[in-house]
Order: structure tokens, then sequence, then C-alpha cells
């Protein structure tokens, strides 16, 4: 019912198109829609014409399947972590993680929380990080431009970190998701 | 001397078997077997002397005076021909009815060969007096037999019997004193010599008395009782043997009634005929039917003897008496009398032979007469044809009600009884088809192209063919039916061979019928048979009326040609009677509903275009009828395809929806409408099968056709999803594939006619069709893969095969139409009467004056399109990963299960909300409400049968007394 | 046949390029009435290509990763059945090879292409949007049907080419204006055809993910949208062919194109949506009266 294999690392030989490629991807962020916690409420504004995310080449859309880049937005439960995983894994490469707000960084105020991840890195590769709590619009545009930058560089590389540790990253998920049920790799 | 030992050495034997019954009652039962067998062989003896068996004159006869004086004195005995061949059948009941006897321990033999002698003694009898002697002696042992078996109603019964015997007695000798008074003799020619007031009365007496034997309508009532309440195997000996002499000993003096006008018997028959039938139309219990149907050869008998004479009233009385009563003694031996529904366990197979005669299926020796019969009723009156034909249509109804009700398993001797029955029966289909042979024609004249004969000659033939190859799967609980299917397609093949109405109407019958029991061979058939059993009969009493009026050459306009309609219409299951095709389809075994579906219904297709031809082309305002009924089934069959969820109805859906554009290119009566009208026809042959056919490896591979129930086929079945797409992409009539060319056809046909309402239904009803296109390859192939079909494997190779030919066949004509188009529009263009312009065909462009159509360039086109966005995205990077069927992007959840994220039911639920402002008309509302109306009639008809002997014995003098005052013309 | 290979190459290129333009030019005008800035104009151009160049893609099975070709061949087939400009006899593709019926059959094989991939790839959502679009499809092309039996029972011809040239003499001799109410019936229809709000039930983001293509990815979602782009371009040309005259050159056709294409944008950009069951109902009646109005001046 559920394909088993791992993902592999692409090779990047051909280096002159890779530019190009990235230009183009830098310049097209699809976002899943995807509200994982309180931050959601601040990405509402990114649609209206006060800020027009449209205008950097930014869409949501409504299915992992097409989208390149993944919000959380805000504080991570443990609950929510298997459905982020779930939705992360399914999104296609070259993909990118971008977390809102303190509680991503540090667990913010819900630091000493039962069920509230205090590091995110350790469980999925985060591109970029926007401060604050919550982060207004503004910040979180200034992310999303400080992840184009990346991609132009070539330097959000968070997907190919994930994979090339993916014994890692499931160790450290196994540990806080007590009923492990998902198969090896979301795909 | 023979005809002595004929009639008396039962009689000889009964004295012996008293005797030794008492001691020996084995012996007792060989020493009769003896006597009889005895019996018998001197009655075939007198028949061969008599030269009875080719029915050319029945009259012939040879005399015999016993004793001393004439009669009454003495016993004289005339056998005729026909009355030999009664005398045969009566031995041979008696026979087989010993045997039965003795297997219930019915110490009756010396009973039972009393009746024989008395059967025969009544059959041979020449005067009033010694048939009043038989009689006697024959309601005598009746009682007796009654009384002696073993069921709980034997007494009421026998009283009953004895009852109605007495008053019988009673009038028959008052008939006689007044002959006797009148003339001074007693030979039954003397009832011909009365006149005036004593005629009038010996002709009313007479005749009560007759019709209370024969348990003619309205006197059946006691038959009634005695069917019903004596023991099965009484019933069964009694109606074979004695019920069969009276019959015809009342054949015998019917015509000779001193009644002013004889066409008087056959208004009474035939309003009896009606009446009682409609009594019977609800009834339940079997015996009962069985005594209802014997009133309908009693009402025939009479209107025989009103409208024939001659050696044409002595053969068909014989047919139909004897045959009838071999069947009816075959039901009756299949019954179980121990049981309190007797039959309850009656082995469908051999029920339906006797019950298929009893109706007159052809080859069945009862067709013969009947068929005659209604022409002869067809030349008295078109009002007596109409009794005649819904006379035996009742009786139909409820004789097939009665098969369908039935379970299987038998006891062995019954059934050994009934196989002997069985086997007189087909004896006696090839003895009277041999005799009528020379009516038949097979010149194929009905069709004058030569090319359109090929071309159902070949989808019958081909269609048969491929059909039988699946017909070794079956699924469990489902009988081998591969026989019947093969005589069904043999007699469809030679269909279009037919050069005469009734060859045309055996054929057809035959298919029709053979393909009944063939469904019925399905797990959960009865429903599904019985309708789809009553609709071929209803197409087939419409079709033979038709024929009937026309005079045998085929469909004359008129009438008959309406009647010929609505046997199309029927056969067709069209709307409104769309009710028989979709659950006999889906009641029938595995590769059925391909046959009937793909193969079978173009039957109907050639009937239309027979009665088209035959008629010289509809005239346009019928065509428009036709036009329109086939546009809006087309439509309203469509949305019920879409709104249905399972597998094989939504096919019958389709079908019958499809057949709907074909109603309608025929209809137009131009050379276009008839081009898309036999494309459509053909092309609906290759992808109907393919469809049914994949259905049927579906259902035999996962035991279910419950749209819920599938899903994700594809992964396990790749052939059968391939061959199901080309069809499925066929008929919705997308180009490039074959389905396109008959809506193009079509459609230019009615623009060029200038039906431009009935264009836009065609038009909406071929959109509607992606809806159920989609549905059916989603439900069933795509999707979710369920887990109880998860380790399902591919079709076997016997449906697959005929599956790869015939798509095979669809993409070759596909791509190349004007190989089948440059056989096909030459050969409408020469049929006389239609109008409009021919289409041209130059090389692969086909042209009409308003449209043009390339199949070849477009289908290129298409192939290189696709064929090239294939190779660009094969080469233009890494293939993608086939993941599991539950990896879905499903809101960051694991699915459940297959099962609950397989979309398939309630598919177009927003559809059936828009629709929800019309008004729901459901077809099963008109049939159940006619058959309301018919079962109120019946009731009230059958109020007069109280169960009470004095009612009936009120009957047979009420009856006398209107009838004497009628023949008296007022009081 | 070089000549041919040659002029379908260039064909399904210019109209691809041309849809993909309109598509981002559509973006920026629903934008700018929301009162956005909106994306570049080649923002369409730059999606495409991030698509087929994303590094990994999945299928559910053999159909899922045909349905694209099918929406490819479907989308260029319909555009090369029908003549582009008035009298060019250079560019004339595939038109010679059927008639207004066989195009108007023909625009099923990509959406029934669509449909089956959307079936094959498991997904309930995108499988729902089939049998929203599917039962919508049906009831628009019920007065579509009518529209173009006005056409041809009008017109009495059924080939594209032809009715072009009826409306050669003049802007009154449009079936336009010839048939008005047919054109109007024609043109709420082509709003459901563009998938246009209210009639945008099928690729509802709100409640079922995108529709049909829910499942795709990457390079089969990058084919999927270039079909999708070309369909649209055969619509349009279909439409100014059989209502606005045709197109005489190479900038009519792209000037009566974008007009068309700006329609359902306008209407598209102030309505909400319909449920399924109130837009089968609309498309049943509303448009399909219109057309019969005409359909009778014809037949009376």
């Amino acid at each position: 019912m559920y394909c088993n294999k791992l993902p592999e690392i692409p090779d990047d030989r051909k280096k002159i198109w890779e530019k190009v490629d990235n230009m183009a991807r830098a310049n097209s962020l699809w976002v899943t829609a995807f509200g994982t916690g309180c931050g959601a409420i601040e990405l509402r504004p990114l649609h209206t014409s006060r800020f027009d995310m449209e205008r950097f080449g930014i869409a949501m859309r409504p299915t992992p399947r097409q989208a390149d880049v993944l919000i959380i937005s805000g504080y991570l439960a443990v609950k929510t972590l298997k459905r982020v995983i779930r939705v992360y894994e399914q999104i296609q490469d070259p993909k990118y993680i971008i977390a809102l707000g303190s509680c991503t960084m540090n667990g913010g105020m819900y630091y000493d929380s039962y069920n509230t991840l205090n590091i995110l890195d350790r469980y999925i590769p985060v591109d970029v990080y926007v401060n604050g709590c919550m982060p207004r619009p503004e910040a979180i545009i200034d992310g999303f431009s400080l992840l184009m930058k990346k991609i132009k560089e070539g330097k959000a590389e968070g997907w190919k970190n994930y994979i090339e540790n993916l014994e890692y990253y499931r160790e450290n998920q196994k540990k806080v998701i007590s009923n492990w049920d998902l198969p090896d790799y979301n795909w | 001397m023979v005809i002595a030992l004929a009639v008396f050495l039962p009689l000889l034997g009964a004295f012996i078997s008293v005797w030794l019954s008492r001691k020996k009652p084995a012996l007792s039962v060989i020493v009769s077997q003896l006597f009889l067998s005895g019996g018998l062989l001197s009655t075939v003896l007198l028949s061969i002397k008599l030269h009875a068996w080719n029915l050319k004159d029945l009259g012939n006869s040879i005399v015999l005076h016993t004793g001393v004086g004439a009669p009454p004195l003495s016993i004289n005995l005339e056998v005729t021909a026909g009355a030999v061949i009664v005398a045969i059948v009566v031995y041979v009941a008696a026979i087989l009815g010993v045997t039965r006897l003795a297997d219930r321990n019915v110490k009756t033999q010396p009973l039972l060969l009393s009746l024989v002698t008395a059967s025969l003694g009544l059959l041979f009898a020449t005067d009033l007096f010694n048939s009043f002697v038989f009689l006697e002696i024959g309601s005598i042992v009746t009682i007796g037999l009654t009384a002696a078996c073993k069921c709980s109603r034997r007494w009421e019964v026998a009283v009953k019997v004895a009852l109605v015997s007495g008053l019988v007695t009673i009038l028959y000798l008052l008939a006689v004193v007044v002959v006797y008074k009148t003339t001074g003799e007693l030979r039954l020619e003397a009832l011909g010599m009365l006149q005036g007031i004593p005629a009038l009365m010996v002709s009313a007496l007479m005749l009560t008395v007759i019709m209370t034997e024969i348990k003619a309508f309205p006197m059946s009532g006691w038959g009634l009782d005695f069917y019903q309440g004596a023991s099965t195997g009484i019933a069964g000996i009694y109606s074979a043997t004695w019920s069969l002499a009276v019959l015809m000993w009342s054949a015998k003096v019917l015509p000779m009634l001193p009644v002013p006008n004889l066409e008087i018997l056959a208004w009474i028959g035939a309003g009896g005929l009606v009446l009682g039938q409609l009594a019977g139309f609800r009834a339940s219990n079997p015996g009962r039917m069985m005594g209802y149907s014997s009133a309908a050869y009693a009402s025939m008998l009479l209107v025989l003897a009103g409208t024939t004479t001659g050696n044409d009233y002595l053969q068909l009385t014989l047919v139909l008496m004897v045959f009838a009563a071999i069947a009816k003694f075959s039901v009756f031996m299949l019954g179980n009398p121990e049981k309190k529904n007797p039959w309850k366990n009656a082995a469908g197979n051999l029920l339906l032979l006797p019950i298929l005669l009893i109706i007159g299926i052809p080859p069945l020796p009862v067709f013969w007469a009947k068929f005659r019969l209604l022409s002869v009723l067809a030349g008295v009156s078109p009002l007596m044809l109409a009794a005649g034909a819904v006379g035996l249509f009742l009786e139909a109804v409820y004789l097939l009600r009665l098969w369908s009700q039935r379970s299987v398993g038998l006891k062995k001797n019954g059934r050994l009884l009934s196989m002997v029955a069985s086997v007189l029966m087909v004896a006696g289909a090839v003895w009277l088809t041999s005799v009528s042979w020379k009516s038949l024609s097979f010149s194929g004249s009905l069709i004058s192209s030569p090319t359109l004969r090929i071309l159902f000659m070949a989808i019958f033939g081909g269609g048969t063919l491929l059909s039988l190859l699946g017909a070794r799967n079956r699924i469990e609980g489902e009988r081998k039916y591969w026989f019947w299917m093969l005589l069904s397609g043999v007699s469809l093949t030679f269909l279009p061979l037919a050069g005469n109405g009734i060859t045309f109407y055996i054929l057809w019958e035959v298919t029709a019928f053979a393909a009944v029991i063939a469904v019925s061979r399905g797990k959960k058939a009865t429903t599904g048979t019985f309708w789809f059993a009553v609709f071929a009969a209803a197409s087939g009493f419409l079709l033979l009326v038709s024929i009937v009026l026309s005079g045998n050459m085929f469909i004359a306009p008129g009438i008959p040609v309406v009647l010929a309609a609505i046997a199309v219409l029927f056969k067709l299951g069209q709307m409104g009677t769309h009710l028989w095709s979709v659950r006999a389809y889906s009641a029938a075994p595995a590769t059925m509903p391909a046959f009937l579906a793909g193969t079978s219904s173009k039957a109907a297709i050639l009937l239309l275009i027979v009665t088209a031809l035959g008629t010289g082309i509809v005239a346009v305002p019928a065509g428009s009828v036709l036009a329109w009924a086939g546009a809006l089934t087309a439509l309203s069959m469509a949305v019920m395809a879409a709104l249905s969820s399972d597998y094989k109805k939504v096919l019958a859906y389709a079908s019958v929806s499809q057949i709907g554009y074909i109603l309608v290119g025929l209809g137009l009566a131009s050379v276009l409408g008839w081009t898309a009208a036999i494309y459509h026809t053909f092309h609906h042959f290759l992808f109907k099968t393919v469809l049914f056919l994949g259905a049927a490896g579906v259902i035999f591979r996962t035991g279910t056709s419950d749209y819920n129930r599938l899903g994700g086929l594809v992964r396990r079945m790749p052939l059968t999803f391939t061959f199901t797409l080309i069809s499925v992409i066929a008929f919705a009539g997308v180009p490039p594939l074959a389905g396109f060319g008959g809506k193009w056809f079509l459609y230019n046909g009615l623009i060029e006619t200038g039906w431009l309402p009935i264009a836009l239904i065609a038009m909406f009803a071929s959109v509607v069709a992606f809806l159920y296109a989609f549905r059916l390859l989603h439900a069933v192939f795509l999707g979710q893969l369920s887990s109880a079909n998860a380790k399902t494997r591919e079709a076997p190779l016997a449906l697959l095969v005929p599956q790869g030919l015939l798509t095979a066949a669809l993409m070759l004509f596909s791509f190349k139409p004007t190989l089948f188009l440059q056989h096909i529009v030459p050969a409408i263009e020469s049929l006389p009467g239609l109008a409009g312009v021919a289409p041209i065909i130059d090389g692969n462009l086909v042209t009409t004056a308003i449209g043009s159509w390339n199949a070849w360039a477009v289908g290129m086109m298409v192939m290189g399109l696709f064929g090239f966005a294939f190779v660009f995205y094969w080469l233009s990077g890494k293939r993608p990963k086939h993941v599991g069927q539950l990896d879905i992007g499903f809101a960051g959840e694991l699915p459940p299960s297959p099962e609950e994220v397989h979309y398939a039911g309630n598919f177009f639920k927003p559809y059936r909300r828009a629709l929800a402002f019309l008004p729901r008309i459901h077809a099963g509302k008109l049939f159940s409400g006619i058959t309301e109306i018919l079962k109120i009639a019946g009731d009230m008809v059958r109020a007069i049968f109280t169960g009470d002997a004095r009612t009936y014995l009120a009957h047979s003098l009420i009856f006398l007394v209107i009838f004497f005052f009628w023949l008296r013309g007022g009081i | 046949m070089t000549h041919l290979l040659l002029s379908i190459t260039v064909t399904t290129i210019a109209a691809l390029a041309w849809g993909l333009l309109l598509g981002g030019i559509s973006r920026m005008v629903t934008a700018r009435i929301h009162g956005r800035i909106g994306p570049r104009l080649t923002q369409n151009y730059i999606d495409l290509w991030k698509l087929f160049r994303k590094k990994s893609s999945i299928h559910h099975g053999t159909m899922f990763w045909l349905a694209p070709m099918f929406r490819i061949a479907g989308g260029a087939g319909v555009l090369l059945l029908v003549p582009l400009i008035v009298g060019n006899t250079v560019i004339v593709n595939m038109s010679f090879s059927g008639d207004l019926l066989l195009v108007v059959y023909f625009m099923f094989f990509g959406c029934l292409g669509m449909a089956l991939g959307a079936g094959d790839s498991g997904h309930p959502y995108a499988v729902i949007a089939v049998s929203r679009g599917l039962a919508q499809m049906s009831s628009y092309e019920l007065s579509f049907s009518a529209v173009i039996l006005v056409l041809a029972a009008g017109l009495k011809t059924l080939s594209i080419e032809e009715i072009v040239m009826a409306q050669q003499d003049g802007i009154l001799s449009w079936n336009l204006f010839r048939y008005p109410f047919a054109t109007v019936a024609a043109l709420i229809t082509f709003l459901p055809m563009q998938m246009a709000y209210p009639f945008s039930i099928v690729l509802a983001p709100q409640e079922i993910p995108i529709g049909p293509p829910t499942e795709y990815s990457s390079r089969l979602l990058s084919f999927m949208f270039s079909g999708r782009a070309l369909f649209g371009v055969a619509k349009l040309v279909l439409f100014v062919n059989l209502f606005f005259g045709g197109a005489s050159g190479w900038v009519s056709l792209l000037i009566k194109t974008f007009l068309l294409y700006m329609f359902p944008i306008f209407v598209s950009s102030v309505f909400p949506r319909f449920r399924t069951e109130q837009s089968i109902r609309f498309l049943w009646f509303v448009p399909t009266s219109l057309a019969a109005i005409d359909l009778l001046r014809i037949m009376i």
C-alpha cells in the first residue's frame, strides 16, 4: 500500500542549467497550505492587496505535491510533527522549509511544555527561520526574500541534507513520536 | 379385434389387479403394466393402420360392432385416426401413472385401469348412450381416485366432483331423452337432425354438459378446486387420461350441436378465454394455475369448434389438447404430493419445457396449432384475435411465474416420468415441424440487400461464438448455460435468412426463450428471469399477431406495423420497458449479458429494418415517433446509467441508451440516418460485447458487480482494463475511435432532415454518456484497489481472447472506417424508399452535403501528437517514481484504508440533486399499475369461484338458462 | 508532408507561448481588479520551467502518467483541427480532416485523459472534482450543442471554414449579430469551459485541493499546464471562428483571442462560486433557453 523505497540524492552535474533552474525556483515559490500553529494567522495578510506576495511569484498550493515551500507557522506540537513529516516528505525535490516565530527556534513561551518541540532543526531541515512572536507579514516577506537569495546562490539545500541524514532525523523523530506508524519514507 | 383389445384390455387388467392387489401388490403393478402395454401396442398398430401420423386425414376410421343388436343396446366403437393418437397418449400416461402410484403405495391400479377403459370408450363412442355409460364410469372412477389419494382435502374434492358429475348426468340424460323422443335415434349424428325448440333445448343442455365437463369458463370452478386439492399424481394422471378423453369427445360432439350458428361457440370461448385467464392472473397455487390453463384450453376448444371445420378442426384440436395434456401431466408429475407446496422443489428445467409448450413457444408442438388458431381468428374478427392473444398472454404470464418461482432439487421418479413426457414433447416438436416444414422459407427475401444480410449474420454468428468462448467461466452458484446460448445464437444467425413471417417468428421466439433459459441459470435469477420471460412472451405475442394480421408475408402497413414496433421496443427494452433488460442482465450468468446486449438485441434492429423495408420505409410521421422515442430513451437511460452503481446494470442501461441512437437513425428514413444506424449497430456490437465480457471477467474474479466493492483493478487486470478503456472511449464517441462515426452520420442526417430538437436531445445524451463512461472506468478499474481484491488475477484467457479480437477490429474500423463504409453505403443506397443524399467516400475522406470527416487523418494526428508528447517526456528527464496506492496527499494523514478513500458510491450526487425538480417517473410503477389493474379485474372475475360446490352447480344451471333464452332470442 | 509538420510545430509552439502569456496577463488583470500589483508577465513561463526542472516526481500508475500526454494531444489536436486565419493556405494544419462536430467531440479527448489520470491517482478529491466536472460539462454541452445546431442548420454547413467564410461581409455578418442569442449562450458556456467563477467547481482549491491534478507534481504537472494552455488557445480560436468573424490575419487573431480571453477573467473576478447543482441547473436552463430562441427562429 505504501512505497517503501528510500529517496536518492540527485546528481547535479549539469551546472549551467542549475543556475537557470535556481532562478526559476526562486521566482516561483509555491507554498503548501498548512498552518501548523498560531502563526498561520499572519500568512493571510500576505494575499491581500497590502502585502501581495504574488508579485514575488509566491502562490499557495492546496496540495504538497505541487508545492516547494512548507511553512512551519509557529510552535510545533509532537502530534503535528507527524503530519508535518508526512507533508514535507510528500513535497517533491527541491523543497524548502521556512519556520516562523520563536517557538520554532527554542520553544518560545512554550519552552517547558510537555508536547512542544523546542529545536525544530533536529526533526526537519529548516532553511530559513523568521524571528518574532508572531513575526509580522513584513518579516515573513523578508524571510521569503532570504530564502530566494539562498536558492539563487544554490545554498538552500536542506532537502539534500534531509535525504543524506535521514537516519539521524528519523531517530530524533521516533524519539518524540511514541506511536510511530509512518512508512519508511512518505512518498 | 385390435380395437377391442385396445379398449377392454385395461378393464380385464383391472379385474385381475383387484384380485391380486390383496395378496401381492408388487405383482399387481406388473400385471397392470403388462395389460396397459398390450393396449398401447394395439393402439400403436391401429395408428399405423390408419395413417394417423401425417395428420392429413384425421377423420379416417374403422368401425367395430360388438354384441348382438344395434346401439344403444350394444357398444359400437368408431376408431378415428385422431382418436387413436389420443389413445396412445392415454396409455402412455396410464403406464407412467401406475408407476407413480405404485411408488406412493396407493393401491389404486384397478381404478386407474378402469379410467383408461372409460377414456378409450368415450374416445371411440359413436352414440349418445354409449357415451353416457363411459362418462358415468369415468366420473365414478375419478371420484374414487380422488378419494383414495393421500391428501388432506381429498373428501372435499371428491364431493365436489361427485356433485358436479351428478348434475351433468341429469342434464345429459335430459338431452338424451329429448333427442330420442324427437328423432328416435341415439347416434351422435342425431343431434344434427333436431329442429326448433328441441334443438335449442338440446343445444343448451349439451353445451352446459360439455362446458362443465371440460371445465370451460365460467364452469371451471370445480376443476380449479380439483387440480388444487387432489394429489399431484392423481391430478396428472387425470389430466392426461380422462380429462383429455372428455376434451376429445367434446371436440367430436361440439360441431354436431344443433346451434343455429356455430360461431356463437367461438364467442363464448373467446370471452371465456379472456375472463378465465384474467381470473387466473393472480393464481398462486401451481395446481390451480394448471386448472386455469386447463380452462384456457377448454375455451380454445370452443373457439375452434366455432370457427374451423373438417380436417383443420381435427388437426388443431388434436395437437392442442394432446400436447397440452402431456405437458400438464409432466408438470404434475414434478410436484411432490407429500409437501404442503408440492412444487417447492420442482426441477426448473424439466418444469420449463411443459410450460413453454403450454404457452406455445415454437417449435414446440402447440405453437403450430396456436399459430393456425390465431390466423383463423384473424379471419373471423379482429376482436376475437385480440381476445385470443390477450387470453393466451395472460396464461403465459402466470405460467412463467410458476416456473420462475421454482427452486432446484427433485425426487428421482418424478424426474424420470417427467423426462419421458419431455421426450414425448420433443418428439412432438420434431414430428410437427417435419409435417409443417414446407411452410418455412429461408430465402432471405425479407432483407433485399445481401450486404446487410451478411453483416447481420456476421454479427450474430460472430457474437455467439465469441460469447460462447467465455461461457465456461462461471462464478459460484451459476449453472451451465452454454447449450442454451448456442441454441439462441444459432437460431439468431439464421434470422436474416428468414423468408416469411412464420419462419422469422419461429427463429425469433427460439432465440428469445433459449436466452430466457440461459438467463435463468444465473445465481439469483428468479425475478430477472420472470421479467425477461414475460417481456419476451409479450413481444412474441405482439409479433405473432402482427404477422398473423399481415397474412404471414411480412408485416403489412397499419396496425401490424404498430404492433411490430411495440414488439421491437419490448425486445430492445427501450425506455419504459427497460426494466426487463436491466434486471435480466444483472441476473444473468457471466457472459450471457454480452450475448444479450451485444448480439441478441440486434435482432430487434433487424426486425425494424425488415418492417421498414416490408412497408416501403416508414413514412416520416411514424419515423419521427420512432426517432423521438429513440432520443428520449438515449437520454433518460444515460442518466439512469450515470446514477446507477452496479457494473452490469450500468452496462445494461448504457446498452439501452446506445440503441436509442440506432432508433433515431432508422426513424430518419434517409440514407444518412440508416448509415448511422447500421454503422452504430455494428460498432455497438463490437464495443458492447467487449464491455460485457470485461465485466464478466471482473465479476468472475471478484465475485461482485457492486461499484463500492470494486476499484483499482487496473493494477490486477491490465488487459481487461485496456480493452474496456478502448471500448468506453469508442462508445463515448470521442474521436479518433469508432463511436464518433455513428454520431457524426446521425447528426449530419438529423441536420439534413431538419429535426433539430431530436438532434439536441441526442447530442445531450451523448454527453451524458461521458458520465457513466468515466464512472465505470473509475469505479471498477481506477481509484483504490480494495484489500479484498488485492490478490485478484487477470481475467481468464477465454474471456480475454474474444475481447482482444473485437478490440482489434474496433481499432481497425476506427482508423479505417471506410473499409466498412464502402460496402455499407452502396447497400443502403440501393434500398428502396430512402430519402436524402448518400455520403461520398473518397479514399479516407467521407463527405456529406454539410460536413466532412477523415478518420485516418485524425487518427494519425492524435497518434502523432500523443507519441511526440510521450517521447518528449521519456527523453526529458528521469522516470517518475511509482508509489503505493495510499501514498496520496491526504492532509498529512495516513488514509485509513483503501475502501475509505475510494470514491465510487453516490458518484454524481450533485446531478441527482440538480434533477430533483423532476417528478419521479418510475417505469416500474407503470407496469405495477397495469399489474394492479389486472389483479383487481382478476379478483372481480374470480370472485365467482367461491369454493362452494353449490355455486358451481349454480353456474352450470344459470349458464343453461341464459344460453337457452339467448338461443331462443328472448324470454 | 515536411511543410505540414513544420506548420504544426510552429503553430503548437506559438500557441503554447500565447496561451501561457495570456495566463500571465490574466493573473495580472485579476490582481489589478483586487487592487494588488500581481505577478510578472512572465510568471507562467517561470512556473512552467520550475515544474519542468523539479528533481523528483512520483506517479500512481500507467494511466496517471499517460494522462498529461492525453491532455497535450487533446489540446494541440483541437488547435490543429481549427483553421486559424481566413483563407490562409500556408498554415492549414489538420483543419481539412474534419468539421465542427469532430472538433466538438475531440474536445472531450483531453478531458477524458485528465479524468483517467485523476482516477488513477487514487485520491478521492481528484475524483470528486472529476465527477463535478463531468456533471457540469454534460450540462453546458446541452446549450453548446444547441448553439452548434443553430450554426449548422442556419448556415447549412458544419465545416468551420465555411462558417468563417459566411461571416466575411462586414461586421454585421458575424454570427455574433446574426445569431445574438446563440452567441450569448455560447459565451455563457465559455465560462465553465474556462473554469471561471461562478462555475469553477472543478478546480475549487478551497474545497477539493485543486481538483483533478491534485496528485500531479513536477514534470507531469508541467505537461498538464502546457496542455491546458494549448487547449485554452484552441477554444479561443474556435470561438473567434464561430462567432466573431474569424481572423483575417495574425494581428487580428491575437487581438480577438485576447479580448475574448478577458471576458471570463472579468466575470471570474467578481463572482463567488455556485454549488455544483446550482451550476448544473443554471447551465441547463439559462443558456439553453437563449440558444433555443435562435434555434426556433431557424426552424420556423
